[in-house]
């Protein structure tokens, strides 16, 4: 059943273009991905622990609690994100390219989740990023191109620093295979080249998962994507760069304090970064890409508190998984949310779909559902993900006392309330305001139920924290190198509720104060980021083109080296005798010619003086040189044999 | 049977000369199916196992003429013969237009001739004959078109030549005066001799022979010869006999030298220096570079210094993952030069700047790029990722000190820069951007689309299934060390 997940998918795009009709190729999206969760769940449940070795290909797979969850996720995700294409995509171009590579999107990425040595993984996440460029560009307006650079320019380049590392991996312990990386890496005496292999791999997976400072691709590619696509960029292709982040903490560097301090400080600072942008932005599809980037950064900061707690890690490991999940699944909602609203209006700026929710209690609801979960309010999931991440650090405060510690678990609160401010201005200007959209309608059946099903998997898992959120956590603490609880979690004990109120309190404090007062005038929303606060516009974009030119130019020089050599050597040794002019047009010879031809003795002469010419030319000219020297070469020849012999 | 394979195509070459009359076709069906039959034959000796040598000529006790099928040898006979018997394929269509079809085809084939004597020599004087031939052989096919740019290409091309002959005959003499023979022989025949002269009589062959493969400093002639020439002849030119001086160097290093009289010399280090900063500056180049074919020139440059690195790391490895590069490079030039090639033939454009929206007008010659440009960049599971796969991570087992790392990271900007020049024209080609008005779709000639197809698979199949591939590899590198 694995392999049928994995390359069921590929077959399936390859039987696209035989689907004529948009709404064949819709259908068929659906029932592919849908057999594919189908099988995914078999897998899960038939065959757990077991796993697979395709010797010819160099393939390993895998089914343990980490990758059977996570692979079902990402089943799910493509299912529900095929359920609304054919409303978003009626009456668009190119379908069939779009879901080719859709379906080829979604055997890649179960390929990198269920992966059980990194050749393998890599050789999906390589799949997954190049492939999933297509979906970047699928709109091909200027913006969508422009991403689409940057997007796969630092794919590729996080793709093949990922090899370097994968390279010095290989040297190192000689095995890729997981499983055996956590003893074998135990035993490399040559640490630094073992650290240097870990950077390397963690720049490749950071840059897909998005983390700070490679994060750029990652605001501009979401937005322009076809929503169904944002929502598997956001929820599950930036998960793929944390599940190497994951596996470089559990595997290669486990209980490495720098390691841990590294991974918190770039978290911390994805975090803020990306939940202060996305409060100034006004864009719905570019709140919520910022939006990933903040959370990314919470998932980061819970990584790292699983390498810094070593023994103590039971909260930061549970944590950190469930965050994970919370955040595809409510990415997945929000982003399909936005979709929903781009097929009725057309536009995405705040201030174009004013009041669009209104009269519309189902989709008011189900965006709550995402909302809340995001926010971190009880009785959703990501209310117990942002708690058990808090406590860690919490309990890492109470280990080591450090004040920096403190510094970092203030700017959690923060950039929780920051969350809870961008929510609400999404909320007040789409279901609140009054504006120009209007009517109950807003989907097809499909669409609802694709919304209701990523909708109500949050408040299932948020209420019901023992039973099923912790199940699910604990056993993924094998792959995350987590250890199980010591103590139950009472989660809705003030102690635990105390951090959501602080967050949610800097959050309104946020909205009311802040968005009102300075990014609101009279109702409409300003842009008030300041335009030249763009790290690829103003360090990466200068520093390169500079870089490249520079290279390009000494490049050029040395490509050239040679030929220059050699005219000079001509220019000195070889001077050129001035062209002579054959002033005899009607010479001796040509007289005679004329005689006995009936021809011209015009002709004739042209035809003489173009013999002349080209002998003339020949002599003067670089081949005659040519020739000379293949003489010399036959005399040294005949010199070298007569001397041998 | 091995002087017969030599021997084969030059007489179709002969016949390709002598033959004008009758239907085009019919002539064409002919010369393919004769190229079959030599093909066939290369690749029945290559897979009859056996150590094939036939003595032609001795000159003296020391000194023969001699040829020998060994494992170097067998790889490639069988990627020059099965080259041929596509690019000809491919070539039927392409000439259609051109004049001179027939003068092509000689020197086509004769060059076919000379480059697989060039592999199947056995001792360094009859290469060295061979490799000349092929030379002089193959300057007629940049010639061909006779406008000012071939004829300097094929002047430039002649002259780098013959002074790349110079310095490899300097070393000849100097070797010669120092083994007893100049057969070659597994492990080398240089006894023990580590002295100065000797050495830098081995640089001096790597520079010679490098001329071909595109080694700086000799590199520059291939920039202007390969793209002038017609699209079969540059995709064979980049694609095999730029091979050429590769085996000449396989030979001088593993079979005169010895690896292990090289191993820690001078001549490695400055060796590896030379070839990483080829395969640097040739993608570098190609990335700045606007006309395709020019492009995929400089990209020859760069591609074939994979090998070299990887001969130079002196390590079984190393060795295989050189040949290996060696084969999927094949693959990946003849069939980037043949698409190239295609969109000359059929719309005229050179330029990578009007490929925009060509991939929807020509989808099959733009998918056959995509996978053979996957495959260069060295994209898993593509096969140049096994290559690469293989040079780096031999460069980190067998080299000292900071060249371990080096050499790697070389190999992997270069193949940043190999997406950047290569990926471009393909995403303009597929995504012309909202609102481009495409224009009619154009029908692509058969002859055409099955050559590429064939190597796109090639690339994409064989790199997917790579364990046969890899351990025939492994094979012959093992034979050689």
């Amino acid at each position: 059943m694995l392999y049928f997940v994995v390359f069921f998918p590929v077959v399936a795009a390859l039987l696209v273009p035989l689907m004529k009709s948009e709404r064949a190729k819709g259908l068929w999206a659906v029932i592919a991905t849908g057999a594919t969760l189908c099988a995914m769940l078999c897998t899960a449940f038939g065959s757990f622990g077991s796993s697979w070795t395709i010797p010819l290909l160099h393939l390993h797979f895998a089914v343990d609690g980490f990758r059977a969850i996570y692979g079902t996720v990402v089943c799910f995700m493509w299912f529900v994100s095929a359920l609304l294409s054919p409303q978003y995509f009626h009456g668009h171009h190119n379908l069939g390219r779009y879901y080719f590579f859709f379906l080829l999107g979604l055997s890649s990425t179960a390929g990198v989740f269920l992966s059980a040595e990194l050749y393998t993984t890599f050789l999906f996440f390589e799949m997954m990023s190049l492939g999933s460029y297509v979906w970047v560009v699928q709109e091909e307006t200027p913006g969508a191109m422009d991403a689409g650079k940057t997007y796969l320019t630092i794919a590729v380049l996080g793709g093949l620093v990922t090899l370097m590392g994968l390279f010095i991996l290989q040297h190192l312990t000689g095995t890729l295979v997981i499983a055996e990386l956590r003893q074998a890496c135990a035993a490399v005496e040559n640490r630094s080249a073992l650290w240097a292999a870990a950077i390397c791999v963690f720049f490749g997976f950071a840059a897909k998962a998005g983390a700070f400072p490679l994060h750029i691709w990652l605001p501009k590619a979401h937005p322009v994507a076809p929503a169904p696509a944002s929502a598997l960029l956001s929820g599950v292709l930036t998960k793929a760069g944390i599940f190497g982040v994951l596996l470089i903490t559990a595997s290669l560097l486990p209980g490495e304090r720098s390691w841990g301090v590294l991974v918190l400080i770039l978290g911390a600072v994805t975090m803020v970064l990306g939940a202060v942008i996305a409060v100034f932005s006004n864009n719905l599809k570019y709140i919520l890409a910022c939006s990933s980037l903040s959370q990314i950064g919470f998932i980061m900061t819970g990584i790292a508190m699983i390498c810094l707690l070593g023994e103590e890690n039971a909260l930061a490991a549970n944590g950190t998984v469930l965050y994970m999940m919370n955040h595809s699944l409510v990415k997945l909602t929000l982003f399909l949310f936005a979709g929903v609203v781009y097929c009725n209006t057309h536009a995405l700026d705040l201030n174009d779909i004013r009041g669009f929710g209104r009269g519309k209690p189902l989709l008011h609801g189900l965006f709550l559902c995402g909302a809340c979960s995001l926010a971190g309010i009880p009785g959703f999931c990501g209310y117990l993900s942002k708690t058990l991440v808090h406590e860690s650090i919490v309990e890492y405060i109470h280990l080591t006392g450090s004040a920096a510690i403190t510094a970092v678990e203030w700017l959690f609160l923060f950039s929780g309330g920051l969350t809870a401010a961008y929510l609400t201005k999404i909320y007040v200007a789409v279901f609140w305001q009054k504006g120009c959209c209007s009517g109950k309608k807003w989907g097809t059946p499909l669409s609802v139920l694709a919304l209701t099903l990523a909708g109500v998997t949050l408040p299932v898992i948020g209420l019901l924290p023992h039973r099923l959120a912790e199940k699910l956590t604990g056993l993924t603490l094998d792959f995350t190198g987590g250890h199980p609880f010591h103590h139950t979690v009472h989660y809705f004990a003030w102690v635990n509720l105390k951090g959501v109120v602080i967050s949610l309190a800097i959050g309104m404090a946020v909205y009311f104060l802040f968005i009102r007062k300075v990014l609101m005038k009279d109702g409409r929303y300003l842009d008030r980021w300041p335009a030249w606060l763009n790290l690829e516009q103003s360090v990466y974009k200068p520093f390169f083109s500079v870089l490249i030119k520079l290279l390009g130019v000494v490049s050029r020089f040395f490509c050239d080296l040679t030929d220059l050599l050699v005219l000079l050597v001509r220019h000195l040794i070889l001077q050129e005798s001035a062209e002579k002019v054959n002033r005899h047009r009607f010479g001796a010879l040509t007289r005679r010619l004329a005689r006995s031809t009936p021809e011209a003795p015009e002709v004739i002469a042209d035809r003489v003086n173009t013999v002349g010419d080209t002998l003339s030319r020949m002599s003067n000219s670089l081949s005659f040189a040519l020739l000379m020297t293949c003489l010399g070469l036959c005399i040294v020849l005949i010199v070298v044999i007569c001397t041998v012999f | 049977m091995l002087i017969a394979i030599i021997l084969l195509p030059i007489l179709i070459g002969f016949l390709s000369a002598v033959w004008k009359g009758g239907a085009r076709k019919t002539r064409w069906i002919v010369l393919v199916a004769l190229q079959a039959a030599e093909t066939a034959l290369v690749i029945a000796a290559a897979v009859n196992g056996g150590d094939y040598a036939t003595d032609i000529w001795r000159i003296t006790e020391s000194l023969t003429v001699a040829l020998r099928l060994d494992g170097v040898a067998r790889l490639f006979t069988v990627l020059t013969a099965c080259a041929w018997l596509v690019t000809l394929i491919f070539a039927a269509e392409y000439m259609k237009h051109g004049a001179h079809e027939p003068r092509f085809l000689t020197f086509l084939f004769i060059t076919e001739g000379v480059l697989l004597g060039t592999a199947l020599s056995a001792d360094f004087v009859s290469m060295y004959v061979f490799y000349e031939l092929t030379s002089l052989c193959s300057m007629p096919l940049v010639l061909h078109e006779l406008t000012r740019e071939s004829v300097t290409g094929a002047v430039k091309y002649l002259y780098y030549s013959i002074g790349g002959a110079f310095f490899v005959l300097f070393g000849i003499a100097v070797l010669y005066a120092n083994t007893d023979t100049l057969n070659f022989a597994v492990g080398g025949t240089l006894t023990g001799a580590h002295t100065p002269l000797v050495l830098l009589a081995i640089f001096f062959v790597i520079i010679g022979f490098g001329t071909k493969a595109g080694l700086f400093p000799m590199h520059n002639w291939l920039p202007s010869a390969h793209p002038v020439a017609p699209a079969p002849a540059s995709a064979l030119l980049s694609g095999i006999i730029t091979k050429a001086g590769v085996i000449g160097i396989i030979r001088v290093i593993y079979f005169i030298a010895g690896a292990d009289t090289l191993r820690g010399t001078w001549v490695q280090t400055a060796g590896l220096i030379l070839a990483l900063f080829t395969v640097f500056m040739g993608s570098m180049m190609a990335y700045g570079e606007k006309d395709f074919k020019k492009r995929l020139a400089y990209s020859s440059i760069s591609q074939i210094s994979y090998v070299l690195t990887g001969l130079f790391i002196l390590s079984p490895e190393g060795l295989e993952g050189g040949l290996l590069q060696v084969f999927f490079h094949a693959g990946a030039k003849i069939g980037l030069f043949l698409a190239a090639g295609a969109i000359i033939y059929l719309t005229g454009y050179r330029s990578v700047e009007d490929f925009r929206g060509l991939g929807r007008r020509m989808p099959v010659t733009f998918l056959a790029l995509v996978f053979l440009a996957l495959s260069l960049v060295g994209i898993p599971p593509f096969g140049g990722f096994f290559s690469k796969w293989h040079i780096a991570l031999a460069a980190l087992e067998a080299l000292p000190g900071a060249l371990a790392y080096i050499a790697p990271a070389v190999l992997l900007v270069s193949a940043l820069l190999t997406a950047g020049y290569l990926f471009t024209p393909i995403i303009r080609g597929f995504f012309p951007g909202e609102g481009y008005a495409l224009g009619e779709p154009i029908r692509e000639p058969r002859a055409m689309i099955v050559p590429l197809l064939f190597l796109a698979a090639v690339c994409g199949l064989l790199g997917f299934v790579s364990g046969p591939v890899t351990s025939v590899m492994e094979a012959i590198a093992g034979g050689m060390m």
